[in-house]
């Protein structure tokens, strides 16, 4: 009796060290998507903005699965960062950001305001890049691209 | 003398005012970050000094070592929206000195291409995402900004005959990003200075006092940034893992990676090593030549879709 009592034990303490420890991430990029599957090709489920906390469930071949407030869906690895990122920081989060790693705060350093000081300082074409920003390209269009070069990209269940 | 000889003429000059600049703003700024760049090296030869005269254990010492190594920061704290901002300025500056190409099929079906190509590599996703835009110059040359601002010259697409030589042009661009050469071109002082600064850490919003130093700084890592590519290039192993990366990305998609290699070829026949542009800021194409072959590899490239993309490559970029 004693002995099982403490196979069952042994296998309750298992379980629980098995279970891995929750990876929270965040946002790093300006907007992502959340897709059906881990492909660029694949169907647009929701979309992620700066700083939004995932909750990662499963990594592969450069994607990650993510959890966001209930719905799970794909995103590409290199749009998520393990720091935290603090959008309106206050006296802790600036301490933390100062004296470690794990927090960044946005808006902050080389930002809007320092752009608009150099721009007016220096001149320089700025009006150029912004309409380069401009130069989006439109999922259904990379796809039709694609498509007709007999093109593909990396990821799973194109 | 034609306009556009008259700009290529120009810019040697311009360089070398640059350069002056540059100069000028060093030894300005030099007197403010000397303290920052030596701190590690003082505290080594200070702690050693103590170390020898029996003031410190070897234990103490290192942990004052580690200390002064935990304030520095490098290229990989920047993050993407600092290097947002850091890429539209050194977009901005080649701008200023490159008028842009404003054909609109050809912008459009190099943002299609450069697109794919951006999708398959390691870093896909950028703070502001990737864009492509032709330069209106005869110059051999392209550059990319640590954002994703991807530029291409008028000279360089003369170079190309199918679409699958532009993408290996593209995808070795993108391989800079994906690596994020242009950030390590910053001196690290620079990048300790303004992620430390109290602009960053403050618990309140910048004084313009505050914003005033940090643009000072950010001009000063714009200037490291845009000299290294226009004038003295990344060191040859950055241009080995661009040329890697394109090798790479160009079987992920589906592309030849043996045009890398035609291309360089041709870029070989116009060599002169002291022309401008690419002829200034990379390495000899021969010797390019041999670490784009060691990447490919035993590959076997499939030819598909051959036909369409020459179409298409021939509609959009025959006016070019």
């Amino acid at each position: 009796m004693q002995k099982r009592l403490f196979l069952l034990l042994l296998i309750m303490v298992g379980a629980i060290a098995s279970v891995p420890a929750q990876t929270m991430m965040s946002v790093e990029v300006r907007e992502t998507q959340v897709r059906s599957n881990p492909s660029f090709l694949g169907r647009i489920d929701a979309v992620l903005n700066y700083g939004d906390r995932v909750e990662v469930l499963e990594q592969a071949q450069g994607w990650s699965r993510v959890s966001h407030q209930g719905s799970a869906g794909w995103v590409h690895s290199s749009a998520l960062t393990t720091k935290r990122i603090v959008m309106q920081a206050g006296e802790a989060d600036a301490q933390r950001a100062a004296s470690g790693s794990e927090v960044a705060l946005a808006g902050r350093g080389f930002n809007q305001e320092v752009e608009d000081r150099y721009r007016a300082e220096q001149g320089l074409n700025y009006d150029a890049v912004d309409r380069m920003e401009g130069f989006a390209v439109e999922p259904e269009r990379l796809a039709a691209f694609l498509n007709e070069g007999e093109l593909r990209l990396p990821g799973g269940e194109q | 003398m034609s306009a556009r000889a008259k700009r290529r003429r120009a810019l040697p000059q311009r360089a070398r005012r640059w350069v002056t600049g540059a100069l000028a703003i060093g030894a300005l700024t030099l007197w403010a970050f000397a303290g920052c760049e030596s701190l590690g090296s003082i505290a080594e030869v200070g702690t050693a000094a103590a170390v020898a005269t029996g003031r410190m254990t070897e234990q103490q010492a290192a942990s004052v070592a580690r200390s002064a190594e935990a304030v520095g920061r490098s290229f990989e704290d920047i993050t993407p929206e600092q290097e947002y901002y850091i890429g539209r300025a050194v977009g901005a500056t080649i701008l200023d000195q490159y008028q842009p190409y404003d054909e609109q099929v050809a912008t459009d079906y190099l943002n299609l291409l450069g697109q794919s190509l951006a999708l398959a590599s390691d870093r896909p996703e950028l703070f502001g995402g990737y864009r492509f835009m032709i330069l209106d110059s005869d110059e051999i040359n392209a550059f990319a900004t640590p954002s994703g601002l991807i530029f291409i010259s008028r000279g360089l697409l003369r170079l190309t005959r199918s679409e699958d030589d532009l993408a290996a042009i593209l995808a070795h661009e993108i391989g800079h990003v994906q690596h994020r050469h242009g950030l390590q071109a910053i001196r690290t002082a620079r990048i300790t200075t303004a992620l430390t600064s109290t602009a960053i850490t403050g618990a309140q919003f910048a004084t313009s006092q505050e914003v005033a130093e940090l643009t000072s700084v950010f001009e000063d890592s714009i200037n490291d940034i845009t000299s290294t590519l226009v004038n003295s290039g990344y060191s040859r192993s950055a241009e080995r893992e661009a040329d890697e990366a394109a090798v790479e990305i160009m079987k992920r998609v589906g592309y030849d990676p043996n045009a890398l290699i035609r291309v360089l070829e041709r870029m070989d026949q116009q060599w002169e090593s002291d022309g401008p542009g690419f002829m200034q800021t990379h390495p000899a194409p021969q010797s390019r030549i041999d670490v784009v072959r060691n990447a490919i590899g035993s590959y076997r490239h499939q030819p598909v879709g051959t036909a369409a993309r020459q179409r298409r490559y021939q509609r959009a970029m025959g006016s070019v």
